[in-house]
């Protein structure tokens, strides 16, 4: 093998290697600072993303037909967690307007929900966001954007092969961020997973504690994303 | 192969647990109330003094994560049989051992409350106190032969900070012939029974002129959700909400339906169809007016 060759698949080795390992960053969290407060000038935009609906996730080692048969044996408590709404989130951009607004901010309410697809990805940066957002401020007029993001709604049980390992666990997680849209850094970035699991029995015919959990969860999930402006 | 089958199911736990009783009520029974009045019949229970039990949050989730990953690292290295072994070491610790050891302080914090009442004539005084409850909300009392019976059965519950209580009412109203019109479970939440207030440190002591006082508070607050609630119609499905307040320092959720509020106490039906009565606001409350509005459609 040629030097030249040889260069070549060491190169193209260490690309697959990079490649397949998967070089993942993570956006650490990010405290609410003094900055922010300071600033009564900016406009920010209040906004929420598109609300998964709630599901049902299936989580552990299984194969296909495990994966089948653990679908139909919930297929009842699937239907049922299909049926929780998701209004007390989508309503959650309102309550932290009013309190910023309280304490004399330039506050505006972004009514459509945020496709976070529809803007560019960008390399990763720590302190910045993922995409670039930049457009929102010409597209709403406000110079900051404090949205929050949610990935999952609805609840989770694990299981390996077809025997449950879990009992079912509401969960609702997301992320909260403030981003200065001059450049998509990052003033707040606040992850959040709530998961509760069902006060008494879970599975009783229409599953009310369970559905009780989703709610509490999701009013977990609220409570992270309000109290930093409470302060 | 039975034997291995039997376990299994077990584990994948197929069957459904019954659930509670909910709240039941027939069409006719508030005009059979208006038209033939009732008889209190409170009925005290043995155990009429409890505490609820108490489980730190971080605790139990430490539990959960532990059985949860003894389950799951049993199956990932024993397959089946792992699971089986852990399935049957997690029924002596962890979550279950959390429950019991609740269980004991919870019997041992209900005794002073217990004591404190056992030198009263319960049966005599809740008995008296109800009639003259039931009176007082506007519920027609019963003369004569034919008359309607309203069954109570009470129990006071400490609440986990254990300076307040719920009062739970199992409430039936029976027609001359004993069948149920009316089923519901009623619960109030008591004003604070520490002796210095809401907001205090004290011995722990118990008053019971203080008590006495609380528990007729709920007692009246029952009767006046009792006579609201005969009258109501059921919710429309559209009217159900997630109800948020924070009694005795503890954030409550719950979905539900709200109700008209009544003075110092905010009230709602849950999803088992209970009624709450609790003495704070909820968050975001619906108005008067917007609640009108639900109800009307």
């Amino acid at each position: 093998m040629t030097f030249h060759a040889f260069r070549t698949w060491a190169a193209l080795t260490l690309l697959a290697c990079l490649t397949l390992t998967g070089c993942a960053h993570v956006q650490p969290p990010v405290p609410l600072d003094k900055q922010f407060w300071d600033a009564k000038e900016p406009t920010i935009g209040v906004a929420i993303t598109v609300v998964p609906a709630p599901v049902l996730a299936l989580t552990g080692q299984q194969g296909m037909l495990d994966y089948a048969i653990n679908r139909g044996v919930n297929s009842k408590l699937s239907d049922n967690v299909e049926k929780w709404q998701v209004r007390d989130l989508n309503t959650l951009p309102d309550v932290i307007v009013a309190k910023l607004q309280a304490k004399g901010y330039k506050v505006k309410r972004i009514n459509e929900p945020v496709d976070l697809n529809a803007y560019k990805e960008t390399s990763f940066r720590e302190g910045y966001v993922g995409r670039d957002l930049t457009p929102v401020k010409g597209a709403y007029g406000v110079d900051r954007l404090l949205l929050v993001n949610v990935f999952a709604t609805g609840a989770t049980r694990s299981y390996y092969g077809f025997v449950p390992t879990s009992v079912p666990m509401a969960q609702v997680s997301g992320q909260g961020m403030v981003v200065d849209l001059a450049d998509n850094k990052l003033l707040w970035f606040k992850p959040f997973t709530a998961v509760q699991a069902a006060q008494g029995e879970w599975d009783e015919p229409t599953y009310t504690n369970l559905s009780n959990a989703f709610y509490q969860a999701m009013d977990n999930s609220r409570q992270q994303m309000i109290t930093p402006f409470e302060q | 192969m039975g034997a291995c089958t039997l376990p299994l199911l077990m584990l994948a736990g197929c069957a459904q647990k019954p659930a509670p009783e909910t709240g039941f009520k027939s069409q006719s029974a508030a005009s059979y109330v208006q038209a033939h009045g009732l008889k209190v019949d409170m009925q005290l229970p043995q155990a009429f003094v409890g505490a609820s039990t108490v489980i730190d949050a971080k605790a139990a989730q430490e539990a959960a994560e532990s059985s949860h990953n003894l389950v799951a690292s049993s199956g990932n290295t024993a397959g089946l049989a792992g699971l089986l072994v852990a399935s049957l070491i997690n029924t002596q610790m962890g979550s279950g051992s959390l429950q019991r050891d609740a269980e004991k302080v919870a019997l041992k914090d209900s005794r002073p409350m217990a004591d404190l009442l056992a030198g009263v004539p319960l049966q005599e005084r809740l008995q008296q106190r109800y009639q003259q409850a039931s009176q007082a909300a506007g519920l027609k009392q019963g003369e004569g032969q034919v008359t309607g019976r309203l069954v109570i059965e009470p129990k006071l519950m400490l609440t986990p900070d254990r300076g307040s209580f719920v009062l739970i009412n199992q409430v039936q109203v029976q027609d001359i012939a004993g069948m149920a019109l009316y089923r519901m479970r009623i619960e109030v939440a008591s004003q604070p029974i520490r002796r210095c207030g809401k907001q205090c440190i004290d011995d722990g002591s118990l008053d019971l002129t203080k008590v006495t006082a609380v528990l007729d508070e709920c007692i009246d607050e029952s009767m006046r959700v009792l006579a609201a609630d005969l009258m109501l119609p059921a919710p429309p499905e559209a009217a159900q909400e997630t109800l948020r307040y924070v009694l005795d320092g503890q954030r409550v959720v719950e979905r539900g339906y709200q109700l008209a509020n009544n003075g110092n106490y905010w009230r709602y039906r849950n999803l088992y169809g209970a009624v709450k009565s609790v003495p704070v606001p909820f968050e975001d409350a619906l108005t008067q007016a917007q609640l009108q509005k639900v109800y009307a459609h």
